[in-house]
């Protein structure tokens, strides 16, 4: 699989979250794929569980401000994914085998205001530029 | 693949060095480099503005360690007085996991995302992840990860 392709793929999966449809994750993880959340420190493992898992979500995230990068079989995905109106500033590492997700680690990063004490360092990022 | 082989040993320094190794951290940086923190909304262009605020932070500097998570194929470095970091990637796009303790005593996970060009750093994304409590609702659903 080309990493066009590839990025075809990981485009259809969030497209697919988008809009409420969790079977495009049955085409794009391997049956025994593994979702690794380190901060809440689950794992799920296998297809069974993780159509469990997606089937009972309180509520499924929206998608914007994406960006799909990566190369063979290492893909990130930076996007912010909102929860109702909860906005999580998220991070996706994708390990593929054989052109499908074999591993998710999945960050959630919650938005915080930029402290005072260092605005002579930094600049503004627009995140909403990503496509 | 020599210059996978080359990314990865600058990637393993790299981590290494993270936050406050400046003299490496700038030997390993591109000229160009930018540090994204998407939480905040904050870039920072260089390498002098990097240090200028991690020298300045208000509580002190954060300190960064590793967390081994079970499960997984990936590749290890252990610090010299830290706990190892999770470093996974290929080419020119790596990310770097790590736990950062504040001076308050909270704790996170920092997770950079880590792109080369010309086999120096040149775009860091980093973000800063609270741990939260895994809900019951799933608890039958998933498996628990060890620190």
């Amino acid at each position: 699989m080309n990493d066009d392709a590839t990025r075809v793929m990981i485009n259809r999966l969030l497209d697919g979250i988008n809009r409420g449809d969790i079977s495009v994750m049955d085409e794009v993880f391997h049956e025994d794929a593994v979702m690794e959340w380190p901060a809440s420190r689950e794992q799920v493992v296998g297809a069974a569980n993780r159509r469990e898992v997606y089937s009972h979500m309180p509520v499924l995230p929206k998608v914007s401000n994406r960006r799909v990068f990566g190369g063979g079989d290492l893909w990130v995905v930076e996007a912010t994914l909102t929860y109702g109106d909860k906005p999580f500033a998220a991070v996706l590492i994708f390990r593929l085998r054989g052109g499908k997700i074999a591993t998710e680690i999945g960050y959630w990063a919650e938005p915080f205001d930029a402290p005072e004490w260092r605005a002579q360092w930094v600049k503004p990022l627009d995140v909403a530029h990503r496509s | 693949m020599a210059a996978d082989t080359s990314n990865s040993q600058v990637v393993e320094r790299y981590a290494q060095a993270l936050p406050t190794d400046f003299d490496t951290l700038s030997q390993l940086r591109h000229a160009d480099f930018v540090e994204e923190w998407p939480q905040s909304g904050e870039r920072i262009r260089g390498h002098a503005s990097y240090r200028a605020i991690h020298e300045s932070y208000p509580g002190g500097q954060p300190t960064a360690s590793g967390q081994k998570v079970r499960g997984s194929e990936d590749k290890w470095v252990v610090t010299p007085s830290y706990s190892p970091l999770r470093i996974v990637g290929s080419g020119d796009t790596y990310f770097i996991e790590a736990r950062i303790s504040y001076p308050y005593g909270d704790s996170a996970h920092f997770v950079a995302i880590v792109e080369l060009r010309d086999g120096k750093v040149a775009r860091q994304t980093t973000y800063f992840a609270m741990p939260f409590e895994a809900p019951t609702w799933r608890a039958a659903l998933v498996e628990r990860m060890q620190r």
